[in-house]
């Protein structure tokens, strides 16, 4: 086990390093010049020369590389080209929402989502099961930003229950927090349920098919524990796989939303790098999104192993 | 010696299943009688109907597509239709158990050997942890599980075959159930554990009283576990009498052809008679039930053409033994 996650944990480092060599050059062929916009509409070609100088644009590709990559491995990410603040003390301080926002909306997606594919698969094929997976379908087809504004539109506007954009942090109190964060973590979660609703129902109807369920029953077991103890826990490895991936979406999600309701997490914070070519940022952002999905990804396998007693690693 | 008591009837019981070309009748008026603390063999082809008559005692029919369109079953008296489902699942694991056929996919591969007895067990009896454990350990030992305090904790996967379907007949009877409906229990098992097994169902039917109605397609099971015996034949019972009689001198050419197709070790050495095996030609047709004649009058090598249009009454044909066949006068005294 432990072995198992050493290895597994070495084995990211190529994975985050590809990403960095990707990301890094796909910036880097990107048109568009930070030390243009810095230097505003006004500079002339000197001013804008004597800026990339100074942000060592000018040097070459190769050397730019390494003296980011370095600086990675002293946990240093770089600084902002636009602000001069060290990029991870900016992602530091957006931290907060974005986190809560993830986990909020995985917790609202998969409290929605593990009833409902339950459900659908026990009475497969009646209006509950039609209705679930139409749900699911407008789940995939709907963008966050659409189903963003008509949930503020409804809630915040008419029913004005909660406040239409903006973020309280927790150390300012729980409840303004909460009735913040309940309407974007609701919209995405929402969302990301379709997936993990969808792969629930599947997955119960293959074990719902198989002989241990009958044995359950035969021993007068009432349908909610043959349901949840006995199907669930069979079914769990690959509803957990799409949560793990679900996560993945969150992310990208996290980006939209942050945006609709002016919450000043990393999402925005990449938004508004990107919008000024702020290099830095952009790069450390990605790469600490791709950190979160190698470890998710990792958390998921290590997983199986309390979820299956078969599996040995 | 009073006559023993009747414990589970099955009544006309008929199921069909409905299919996209329509439905399909499984079991067609089925009746038979479980007595107290005796071994009742059913017997049959695949399809014949047999597993779905014993999931239809514990209402355990898929629904859809199945459907218990006719009949009653009934418990020591009470007729099992006339419960809820609740009162229905304090008659199964408690009252009525089953054991299946394949142990390795009929346990859950999850969970472990004392999770899945004690649930039974917790569900039914309750009591504290130590308890149900004890219980656990009690019914492990009862079908000679070797290391009980070992196995407990151990998930079906790191069983053998044989032990595993100890373990489902340890989890059939962790309640103490009158009747034990087992589904073909040894099919999936090489030639010595079957024996194993079918010694240890005999054993705890001498030991705890408990009625067994056993499922199978195997005549030789027949011939040494049952006391009397039902054959099935495309959803219908087509013959049934106390096992020495019914293997003895069997009065349906469809029991015959089952024993002809039976390896028989005595056969080769009586000279001149045929070392060969004898098969039932062609298969099962769908919805045999629903043949205005005898079912089994296609592949029958004494049908005429009253046999295809007219179906048989049972007739008495022995001592508890009837028959339903046209031509049961004419197999008596062939012998089989």
């Amino acid at each position: 086990m432990i072995d198992y996650v050493a290895r597994r944990t070495l084995a990211t480092i190529p994975v985050l390093l590809l990403v960095a060599i990707i990301v890094f050059s796909l910036l880097y062929l990107a048109p568009g010049d930070p030390a243009a916009v810095l230097a505003g509409d006004q500079a002339t070609a000197e001013e804008i020369a004597r800026i990339r100088a100074t942000l060592g644009l000018d040097q070459s590709f190769l050397t730019r590389f390494f003296q980011w990559g370095g600086g990675i491995l002293r946990g240093d990410l770089g600084v902002s080209v636009f602000s001069g603040k060290p990029v991870t003390t900016l992602i530091a301080q957006r931290l907060e929402p974005t986190i809560a926002l993830t986990f909020m909306s995985l917790f609202f997606a998969v409290l929605i989502a593990l009833p409902l594919g339950v459900l659908a698969a026990w009475k497969a094929d009646s209006w509950l099961d039609k209705g679930a997976m139409g749900f699911a379908v407008l789940g995939f087809s709907v963008p966050v930003f659409v189903l963003a504004y008509c949930l503020i539109f409804i809630f915040s506007v008419q029913l004005k229950l909660f406040p239409i954009q903006g973020y309280k942090p927790i150390a300012a109190g729980f409840g303004p927090f909460l009735s913040h964060m309940i309407l974007p973590s609701f919209g995405l979660g929402l969302l990301n349920a379709a997936l993990i609703a969808r792969t629930t129902r599947a997955a119960m109807l293959e074990v719902l098919r198989q002989d241990y369920i009958r044995t359950a029953q035969a021993k007068g077991l009432s349908t909610a524990r043959v349901l949840i103890g006995h199907a669930l826990k069979n079914a769990a490895i690959p509803i957990v796989t799409i949560i793990g991936i679900s996560f993945a979406m969150l992310i990208s999600g996290v980006v939209v939303t942050e945006t609709v309701f002016n919450i000043p997490g990393v999402g925005r914070l990449v938004v508004d790098a990107i919008l000024r070519r702020d290099y830095p940022v952009i790069q450390g952002v990605i790469l600490l999104f791709s950190l979160t999905y190698v470890v998710v990804n990792l958390l998921v396998d290590l997983s199986y192993v309390l979820l299956d007693p078969r599996i040995k690693l | 010696m009073s006559a023993p008591k009747p414990l589970l009837q099955i009544d006309g019981l008929s199921v069909e299943f409905s299919a996209r070309a329509g439905s399909v009748s499984a079991v067609d008026d089925i009746s038979l009688t479980l007595h107290e603390g005796e071994i009742l063999a059913v017997v049959g082809e695949s399809g014949s109907g047999k597993s779905v008559t014993a999931l239809s005692a514990l209402r355990l029919i898929p629904d859809p597509p199945g459907r218990i369109v006719a009949g009653s079953v009934s418990l020591d008296g009470i007729d099992l239709a006339t419960l809820d489902e609740a009162q229905m699942r304090r008659i199964r694991g408690k009252e009525m158990a089953m054991i299946f056929q394949d142990p390795m996919s009929s346990l859950n591969p999850i969970l472990t050997v004392g999770q899945q007895i004690g649930e039974a067990i917790s569900l039914h009896q309750g009591g504290t942890k130590q308890d149900v454990r004890d219980r656990i350990l009690e019914v492990l030992e009862l079908v000679r599980i070797p290391q009980a305090e070992l196995r407990i904790d151990q998930y079906p996967h790191e069983l053998s075959g044989g032990m595993r379907q100890r373990i489902m007949i340890a989890m059939a009877l962790s309640c103490n159930p009158r009747v034990l409906l087992a589904d073909e229990p040894t099919t999936a098992l090489d030639v010595t554990i079957q024996a194993q097994i079918l010694a240890l169902l005999r054993d705890l039917r001498a030991r705890l009283g408990t009625a067994i109605l056993l499922i199978t397609h195997d005549l030789g099971v027949v011939a040494e576990n049952a006391d009397r015996v039902v054959v099935m034949y495309g959803g219908r019972k087509v013959e049934e009498g106390p096992v020495e009689l019914l293997i003895g001198a069997p009065r349906h050419p469809y029991t015959r052809g089952l024993l002809g197709s039976m390896p028989n070790l005595d056969q080769a050495l009586v000279p001149g008679r045929q070392g060969r095996l004898t098969e039932i030609q062609g298969s099962v047709p769908i919805n045999a039930a629903r043949l205005p004649g005898c079912g089994f009058a296609a592949r029958c090598p004494f049908a005429d053409d009253h046999c295809v249009a007219v179906r048989p009454p049972f007739v008495r044909v022995g001592d508890g033994h009837i028959s339903a066949c046209w031509k049961h006068d004419e197999l008596e005294g062939i012998q089989p």
